[in-house]
């Protein structure tokens, strides 16, 4: 099986590509790269205009599989996956059960396998339950099949806990992932600003996120293990990232697109649908944000793609936080190439590039002999997320039913056509 | 065929009025809600209601409240009452929530069993309402939502500091003890800045939000005695223990001391308010609670009147 992708711009910045070039795929790999490439009797798609980069990787996704499938389930997300231009997602361990067992492991892969549609890449959990009281057996879910450790959305409270972590994935050649938020000082809905002035429901400061951020940088320095912080919101912990990495601690970070695009305002418009843990804060977050990715504080961007249903849904205290994010990444971050933040070759960098080097996926790029894993996108076309193109089994999101530009058109995962736009 | 068509016209006439009856349909559930116009016609429909004028209404109004209240609660009984219509009470103990039923769906519900209005007291807030407006197609009026909005507390408020200072341009009020929780400073910060007045707040830095700024507040006082000394009237507020799920204040006796409203305080202070209930010794000594400067009496009687003048507005508007 031969596909040959013509006249596309070829945008790759991990190998310094950024060309109108064809592509030739055979089999499951990309077979050759350059100028005018003609080969008879195969199936030959004109992307002429389009740009073409190798697929989009995201180190944050609940899948909602096992227990949760009302909200969202592996063939459903991985739909989603695909459709937003992703041909690798780390999804999460906040199942149920939990992703605490090597049969949970499986139970994923296999189901994912099946479908067929990206590669899924487990995370386990890094305590029995996601209670935080007792480490998982990290060296048999290693074994089974996870990519790394996380207790997202319950982060690990225990300060000895976390670093004992830190050093057991260490010398497993993996890493720990944090949702960094002190519980004993966070307990509300919304950030600590001008909505919670208004409105008086109760806030989650930022400073629950930056004091944790500080306590898992400052292990990550002592032990030399690989954290990850995960959905980075403050300009504060941008400072403290910042510090730690400077120091030659092994941080990695992550920012959800919807942090860099909304501030807490948009909570007026649609509720809870504004709601996430941690919370949208003030522009000048926003800000410190967007410059910390261009900078390299921050080293990609992940959705946390967070599928809740409607009666989840409901009064802002009542309801649960989280948004779905697969299908509007990229055009938040077109959108901030419009108004003049990124460039093309950085949405690639980190949204392919930087995610594929912190999991240490090495043969990721448009290079001849590597996995054919690409993406195909329409800078300009405009579409609006909802029941005809979302595929997501929820619609939480604030951009439910918003109009936007820029379009997946295609997504090929191991030389095979996964998605190709309908609208 | 001339029939067909007259029919068919009269029906489309009718879909139309109701069309436009349902985008005049008054929903009461931010101070926002009402425009300055509304807020004078309530007004003075309210001191006609004070001075004896009688309204007799028609219709079924449930009082849906998930909290406990006394006298908002009350206040709306004797009002609805008073203008002669039906009055249905539910409490949470009673009601299908608590057998899991969403609010907004408890809504529809009353909505189809036929009432005309409801109020409703709920532990959380509506904001930002669009979902009630979208689904629930009879007049409502918020009587207080979590630490939100409480728009009749505000009319009161408005109502009560015209009688005793008359014109309020210019004029100062500022509210002491626990902002963070108070829906009735929330709502009554709007209603006052529109109508001219200058607000100030004062209370423990632990129960002060940020960004108060953006919401009109123009002082802020780290002494309560500053803050009497500024304002033409004062409004101290309850410390809401209720609502508190963390170590907010030292101790409620050290909190008296430093923000109540003690016997030496009331000396210096011209006027001022509370909207109940009143932890006393808390909040205001209680041998002064009711001394003559005290409008907090004032307050509960307005209370009845405003919230007839209200409703019978929000009624009419929709029949009429």
């Amino acid at each position: 099986m031969k596909i040959l992708l013509k006249g596309g711009r070829v945008v790759d910045p991990c190998i310094n590509i950024d060309d109108e070039l064809d592509i030739l795929i055979e089999g499951d790999r990309i077979r050759e790269v350059g100028k005018d490439i003609n080969v008879k009797g195969i199936e030959v798609f004109d992307v002429k205009g389009k740009v073409v980069v190798p697929g989009f990787i995201d180190l944050h996704v609940h899948l909602r599989d096992p227990g949760q499938t009302y909200k969202e389930d592996i063939e459903s997300g991985l739909k989603c996956a695909v459709a937003g231009g992703f041909t690798t997602i780390l999804c999460m361990p906040n199942t149920n059960p939990p992703v605490d067992t090597a049969e949970t492991v499986k139970y994923i892969i296999d189901k994912a396998e099946r479908v067929g549609l990206c590669e899924v890449l487990p995370c386990g959990t890094v305590t029995k339950g996601r209670k935080g009281k007792e480490l998982s057996n990290m060296y048999l879910l290693k074994e089974a099949g996870c990519i790394a450790f996380t207790d997202d959305g319950s982060p690990v409270q225990d300060a000895l806990l976390m670093k004992r972590a830190l050093q057991i994935a260490k010398q497993l050649d993996t890493f720990i992932m944090n949702h960094c938020e002190d519980d004993s000082i966070s307990y509300g809905h919304i950030n600590e600003g001008y909505i919670h002035a208004l409105t008086g429901i109760a806030p989650r400061s930022p400073e629950a996120e930056e004091i944790m951020i500080a306590r898992d940088c400052i292990l990550s320095l002592k032990t030399e293990g690989h954290i990850h912080i995960q959905h980075v919101s403050s300009s504060l912990s941008v400072e403290i990232i910042r510090h730690f990495k400077d120091k030659g601690a092994p941080i990695t970070a992550e920012v959800n697109p919807m942090h860099l695009y909304f501030t807490e305002e948009v909570i007026k418009e649609v509720g809870s649908n504004g709601k996430v843990n941690p919370p949208l804060r003030r522009e000048e977050d926003k800000i410190a944000l967007i410059e910390a990715l261009r900078e390299g504080i921050i080293d990609c961007v992940a959705t946390d793609h967070a599928p809740h249903a409607p009666h989840e849904k409901g009064l802002i205290e009542e309801s649960m936080p989280g948004m779905i994010g697969l299908q509007t990444a990229l055009p938040i971050m077109l959108e901030l190439k419009r108004q003049g933040y990124f460039t093309l070759n950085d949405i690639v960098r980190f949204m392919s590039c930087n995610p594929a080097r912190i999991i240490s996926k090495k043969d990721h790029g448009i290079h001849p002999g590597n996995p054919a894993n690409l993406t195909v996108f329409d800078e300009n076309k405009e579409w609006i997320l909802d029941e005809n193109t979302n595929y997501s089994k929820s619609r939480n999101t604030p951009l439910w039913k918003r109009r936007m530009k820029g379009k997946v058109i295609m997504t090929i995962y191991m030389g095979k056509v996964v998605f190709k736009d309908q609208y | 065929m001339c029939l067909i068509i007259c029919i068919n016209l009269a029906k489309y006439v009718m879909i139309e009025v109701n069309r436009l009856l349902l985008k005049s349909m008054r929903y009461i559930l931010s101070s926002t809600d009402l425009t300055n116009k509304d807020i004078e016609n309530i007004l003075s429909l309210a001191s006609k209601f004070k001075r004896g004028y009688k309204e007799n209404l028609k219709g079924f109004v449930s009082l849906l409240f998930l909290e406990p209240s006394t006298r908002t609660r009350l206040s709306f009984e004797m009002a609805l009452k008073k203008l002669g219509l039906n009055v249905s009470n539910m409490t949470s103990k009673l009601s299908s929530m608590e057998k899991g039923e969403t609010f907004i769906d408890t809504l529809i519900t009353l909505e189809s069993i036929g009432f005309d209005l409801v109020v409703t007291r709920t532990p959380f807030a509506l904001f930002p309402y669009k979902e009630i407006k979208e689904n629930v197609h009879i007049p409502i009026i918020n009587a207080g939502d979590g630490s939100n909005q409480h728009p009749t507390q505000a009319l009161i408020d408005l109502y009560t500091l015209r009688e005793a200072l008359g014109d309020l341009k210019g004029k100062k009020v500022v509210y002491i003890g626990d902002i963070s929780h108070s829906r009735v400073f929330r709502s009554g910060v709007d209603l006052l800045n529109r109508f001219g007045v200058k607000v100030g707040v004062c209370g423990p830095e632990t129960l002060i939000p940020a960004d108060l700024d953006k919401l009109g507040v123009e002082e802020i006082f780290k002494k309560v005695d500053d803050a009497i000394e500024w304002a033409d009237v004062c409004i101290w507020l309850r410390l809401q223990r209720e609502r508190q799920k963390e170590q907010f204040i030292t101790s409620e006796y050290e909190y008296f001391l430093q923000f109540g409203l003690t016997k030496e305080r009331y000396e210096k202070v011209k006027l001022f308010m509370h909207p109940g209930p009143v932890n006393r010794n808390v909040d205001i000594d209680g041998d002064i609670l009711y001394n003559e400067k005290s409008l907090i009496l004032d307050q509960v009687k307005n209370g009845v009147f405003i919230r007839m003048a209200l409703i019978t507005y929000v009624l009419q508007s929709r029949t009429s």
